[in-house]
């Protein structure tokens, strides 16, 4: 299964700490944000050395002031050092707002970026990523490979030079003391580490055993019946009982890793604290340390093991946002199997002439669907194509708009091989009903426009007339502006499709391609749907497959698929006259008795 | 608290636990107030002695037995917390399983039109969202509480011993905070919601956009939609900004309490030192105190809002529970002996609600009788057999089975006597071993289950898989094609060796050939067994004793295929459609 490769793949990844291959290909949409970066990087070394100076000032107001009783001296003092406070407090707020503004500037840019080579990928790609993985690579997954540059390289190099930097505040004030203290840090680093990997062993197994709880939920749900009608209720029970207990074990597992963490770190904590009290009260007895350079001291040593504490915490985030960035750059890195030719050519006008030769094509590599078939369509001519479901009627229309490239043979427009087409300027020429017709959350006037230049009001006005969707319009609120919940599903199968053929007319086409729907509606809508394929196929060359008879009839010329290849072709008359497949499937169609 | 009774009696259950971790939490909190008063002597002593110049040696030892002392406690907290921690979470993770299996077997009993008419994803997130809710707030959220409410009271006390006018200075910052929080909160929220709505957006927006890639790719909307989703994204940007100015506001104002009641403290204690009235220690202890209040006191307005969460939670979660199910075991059950699998339709009508979907229905199976059920979709056939296994409410008096009212026998009873194929041939996740066994609680032995497998035309299939029987089937495992699964299905069914078998449309994904030879082997194999046959596909019915067509829930016509066949009407059109569309199928 391609999802469980995928999620292997994620596991896999997710050991990566720091890979410089992946940061050097996402700086350049960290570089034009560099200013609030930078910005946020300057405030958090002002607050490191407000951090590094406030023990200082208790030093100097314990040894100076205070053990002289001197008030005044003293509040000059706790002038200072309330400045300094303050200073700290606005540095922070700075920092937060800047680092702020860098994160999300980086996350909109990639996020758009990564959307629009989405854009450039050809429809193959889709088909083999589901749509759920895709969606979380431009939500989720954009916003952790931000934490890079945010809480990453600035915490990182901040965190790194917190420690460094009050580790020689220490050693300045006592290397002896500063040297038992830092000798004992290791056993927080241990600890912190520990931690981090317990954590996400278990957090691992929580996600995996709800996951599976879940899937038998969703499971249990959807066969509802088939328990209850083979009387399996207390089977499923303890099943999901099973699966729930795997899940509590992971939980408790978990419950127990986190109750251990603070206990253990506090305990890291008091012994490295405790040995410089020890240590420092004792040079103070002896007159080699003052009190104050002993306070100083003290508070100093917080400075220097609170990153070391919380280490293992930034790590998991580093590493997730490693693991995110592994993910994104596979899909920027994939590149479209349906390329824009480097020369692309672009006559100022389509004549509308179609042509396939000797086309095969083949979506996994293996069955074809289209076994050399050729066929031509002259400017202006309406062609329909009938047969069987699975005969490959859809996939000619594919292969026209360039949604995949067929492996032997070429598809021509005007002469011109597809490929040799700017791709956009190609399909936006040509005027597409599918089948099962999409229309845009938005407005009716969005989804008709589609945001072309060339869709002018009236044109939309007069696409809409034509089409017979004025009447209907005309009764929602808002008419043209009126709103479209996702997939359309607020309008009627048959409005949809008049909604598309109006869509389809207002970019005055030179060659309409339509997959007629074969959904059921009433006789009055059939009667407007057939009056507006009338309309759209006026005066243009078209390609339709077929469904319906009045459609078949109007048609210059039939194409009969059946397993991939042309079996006739000809006239209504001239088929029906033939008696082959395609006086078959009209009666097949529309009922007749053989 | 009334609408928890449900998780209440469940804590109740893990008194023991609940009871020894309550115990520890006690324990932890003192010594939470106890070590930095500890701590706060030995400054003390340290200091005088400095000042006094204390013989070293007596100095010494104080401070080593200080020192010692302190390590000790934090090893005693540790361990007492981590009791505590581990018991409470504990016991709350026990609690919402009980809940969670509760829940699981609740919705078992419901039927399925309680299934049809919620989404799914509502329900799931009632069982893990809302639960989890649930549990944050009767757990953590307790927990925290309860350590916050016994530790400031302990720790003022020890503020107003050492100081009290510093005590009531300190708690004006943290006063002050409480009071700005009230108003930035909403603030907060509502930029949070803003900013949840932008990011659904987008996702909406990139979901549209990758499911209907050919129309886009089609209309060659790429651009057009790339402006779109810039427009979202930055519409996104603009309320995280906002989000994030607030936030850091809000940092501000949290810290800057906290700051300033530690410069009330440096001022005041620092004078107070200088004067000689107030000793370096209590200096200690109020920074200390503060510091370990801060956090706490500050969360303890977060539980308005877990517990606004929990409540809707478990009401969501009630909601469910307070639905009965519909079919329930008779009260007075009538003695059942052997069934011998007749069936009788006695003028049924039968509603989901409003519209009738079944109206008069009557039709009689004899035992052993194999009854074809065709009609349009929508026709009422599925709903007709599963009245059969009432998996909706049968109206009393008119399903017999061997004469016997349905609604009278045992719901086991009756369902254990019938072999269902549903129509989306359900399957678990499970190997395809334990998919045929579905209905026995033991696996039936190799033989039983290959013989089954056998009989529903699975041997070819089976062969080509490595793994047999035992492949495992679902996400984690292998697709089967949905000819497959329908047989799976089936065998399902026969190796229940029903009185009863029926297939809901369960052959519309096998060829024909197949069809007939699974066909054939049923007629073999269930001499004597009554078999229901639903059919889009006319030829899986042709060999039935009797065939009715279902039109709007009536039945329209009934007969032989022969007999149909001269009627001329629905059958008998459709019949010589399906032949043509077959033909035109097998034309190379």
């Amino acid at each position: 299964m391609s999802g469980d490769r995928d999620d292997a793949f994620e596991d896999a990844s997710a050991g990566r700490l720091f890979d410089a291959r992946l940061v050097r290909r996402l700086v350049p949409f960290a570089r034009p944000h560099r200013r609030p970066l930078l910005a946020a990087i300057a405030a958090l070394f002002g607050l490191f050395a407000a951090e590094l100076a406030a023990p200082y000032l208790v030093r100097l107001a314990v040894d100076g002031p205070i053990s002289r009783g001197d008030s005044r001296g003293f509040l000059s003092v706790a002038g200072i050092f309330a400045g300094v406070v303050l200073l700290a407090a606005a540095l922070r707020t700075a920092e937060g707002i800047a680092m702020n503004r860098a994160g999300q500037g980086i996350v909109r840019d990639l996020r758009v970026s990564l959307f629009a080579h989405l854009q450039r990928l050809h429809v193959g790609f889709y088909d083999r990523t589901s749509v759920g993985r895709l969606v979380t690579r431009v939500t989720s997954d954009v916003e952790n490979l931000a934490e890079i540059f945010t809480s990453g390289v600035a915490m990182v190099l901040y965190d790194a030079t917190k420690v460094l930097g009050a580790a020689v505040v220490l050693v300045w004030i006592e290397p002896r003391l500063a040297a038992l203290a830092i000798a004992l840090t290791p056993l927080l680093l241990g600890v912190s580490l520990w931690f981090r990997k317990r954590a996400r062993f278990s957090h691992r197994e929580v996600r995996r055993t709800i996951g599976r709880l879940n899937a038998y939920l969703q499971e249990a749900i959807g066969g509802i019946r088939v328990i209850q009608m083979f009387g399996r209720e207390r089977k499923v029970q303890r099943r999901f009982g099973g699966l729930l207990q795997d899940y509590l074990r992971a939980n408790l597992l978990a419950a127990f890793h986190f109750a251990l963490f603070l206990p253990l770190i506090d305990q890291a904590v008091s012994l490295i604290w405790g040995t410089s009290f020890l240590a420092g009260g004792n040079a103070v007895l002896d007159g080699r340390l003052t009190i104050g350079a002993f306070l100083q001291f003290w508070l100093t040593l917080e400075v220097f093991a609170g990153p070391i504490r919380e280490i293992g915490e930034k790590w998991n985030v580093l590493q997730a946002a490693m693991a995110s960035a592994e993910r994104i750059v596979r899909i920027l890195d994939t590149e479209p199997a349906v390329l824009p030719p480097a020369r692309p050519r672009r006559p100022e006008r389509l004549a509308g002439a179609i042509e396939l030769r000797g086309v095969t094509f083949s979506y996994d590599g293996e069955r074809p669907v289209l076994r050399g078939v050729s066929f031509a369509v002259r400017p202006g001519e309406t062609v329909a194509i009938v047969g069987a479901t699975g005969a490959g009627k859809s996939t000619v229309l594919s292969l026209l708009l360039r949604l995949y490239d067929p492996q032997e043979g070429a598809v021509l427009v005007d002469g011109i091989d597809v490929r040799e087409w700017e791709p956009t300027d190609l399909r936006s020429r040509i005027g597409l009903v599918l089948q099962d017709v999409f229309l845009f959350a938005g407005t009716v006037r969005e989804n008709l426009a589609l945001g072309r230049p060339s869709a002018t009001e009236d044109r939309l006005r007069a696409a809409v007339g034509a089409v017979g969707a004025e009447e209907f319009l005309a009764r929602r609120p808002g008419g043209l502006d009126a709103a479209v919940a996702e997939r359309g599903v607020t309008f009627s199968s048959g409005e949809r499709q008049l909604l598309a053929f109006a869509r389809a007319l207002a970019g005055d086409p030179g060659i309409v391609v339509l997959d007629e729907a074969t959904a059921n509606v009433d006789t009055e809508t059939e009667r407007r749907i057939q009056q507006g394929i009338r309309e759209l196929l006026r005066g243009r060359t078209s390609l339709v497959v077929a469904h319906r008879l009045s459609t078949i009839r109007e048609a210059s010329r039939i194409l009969v698929f059946h397993h991939g290849a042309i079996r006739e072709s000809g006239t209504h008359e001239e088929l029906l006259a033939t008696g082959g497949i395609y006086a078959r499937l009209y009666r097949l169609q529309f009922g007749l008795a053989p | 608290m009334r609408r928890f009774r449900r998780c209440l009696r469940a804590f109740a259950r893990h008194k023991g636990e609940l009871i020894a971790g309550a115990g520890c939490l006690v324990v932890a909190s003192a010594l939470d107030v106890g070590i930095p008063l500890l701590v706060a002597r030995g400054l003390n002593r340290l200091e005088a002695a400095v000042r006094a110049a204390e013989p070293l040696a007596v100095s010494r030892d104080f401070l080593f037995f200080t020192v010692g002392a302190i390590v000790l406690g934090t090893a005693l907290k540790g361990i007492f917390r981590y009791g505590q921690r581990y018991l409470l979470i504990g016991v709350s993770r026990k609690v919402e399983a009980d809940l969670k299996r509760d829940l699981f077997a609740h919705l078992t009993s419901l039927s399925p039109r309680f299934f049809a008419a919620s989404r799914t994803g509502d329900l799931l997130s009632r069982a893990t969202g809302d639960l989890e809710a649930v549990r944050l707030f009767l757990g953590p959220g307790s927990m925290y509480a309860a350590s916050t409410l016994l530790l400031v009271p302990a720790a003022l006390a020890a503020m107003v011993h050492f100081h009290p006018l510093l005590t009531a200075l300190v708690l004006l910052p943290l006063g002050a905070l409480a009071f700005s929080m009230k108003a930035i909160m909403p603030t907060l929220n509502r930029r949070s919601e803003s900013v949840q709505a932008a990011l659904a957006e987008i996702s909406e927006r990139a979901q549209e956009n990758f499911s209907g890639v050919r129309v886009v790719k089609g209309l060659a909307r790429e651009e057009w939609e790339t402006r779109r989703f810039a427009s979202s994204s930055d519409v996104y940007r603009r309320h995280q900004l906002s989000l994030g100015t607030a936030r850091a506001l809000n940092h501000t104002l949290l810290y800057a309490s906290k700051d300033v009641a530690f410069l009330l403290i440096l001022l005041i204690g620092g004078l107070g030192l200088l004067r000689g009235s107030f000793p370096v220690g209590g200096i200690y202890l109020f920074l200390d105190y503060v510091n370990r209040l801060f956090w706490p006191l500050i969360a303890l307005g977060w539980m308005a809002g877990m517990y606004h969460r929990a409540a809707a939670g478990m009401d969501r979660v009630e909601e469910i529970f307070a639905t009965r199910p519909e079919v329930e075991d008779p009260r007075e059950p009538a003695a059942v002996d052997s069934i011998r699998g007749g069936v009788e339709f006695r003028d049924l009508t039968f509603a989901y609600d409003g519209e009738p979907a079944l109206k008069g229905i009557r039709l009689r199976a004899e035992p052993g009788q194999v009854i074809g059920i065709a009609g349009r979709i929508g026709s009422g056939k599925t709903t007709l057999v599963s009245l059969l296994g009432r998996l909706f409410p049968v109206p009393d008096g008119t399903v017999f089975l061997d004469g016997t009212d349905l609604n009278r026998i045992p719901l086991r009873r009756l369902r254990e006597s019938i072999g269902f194929v549903p129509q989306d041939s359900f399957l678990f996740s499970e190997t395809i071993r334990e998919n045929l066994a579905f209905g026995f609680d033991d696996l039936p032995t190799a033989e039983a289950v290959a013989r089954a497998a056998e009989a529903a035309g699975l041997g070819p299939d089976l062969a080509a898989l490595p793994q047999g029987l035992d492949t495992l089937l679902g996400e984690r495992g292998v697709t089967l094609s949905g000819g497959q699964r329908q047989r799976v299905a089936i065998g399902r069914a026969l190796l229940q060796d029903p009185r009863i078998l029926v297939l809901d449309d369960a052959l519309s994904a096998v060829d024909t050939e197949t069809e007939a030879g699974i066909l054939e082997r049923l007629r073999r194999g269930s001499r004597g067994r009554t078999v229901f046959l639903v059919a889009q596909r006319l030829s899986a019915v042709e060999f039935a004793d009797r065939i009715v067509v279902l039109d709007a829930g009536r039945i329209v016509e009934e007969g032989t295929h022969a007999e149909l066949l001269l009627k001329e009407g629905w059958y008998a059109r459709t019949w010589r459609r399906q032949r043509v569309e077959g033909e035109l199928e097998s034309l190379r």
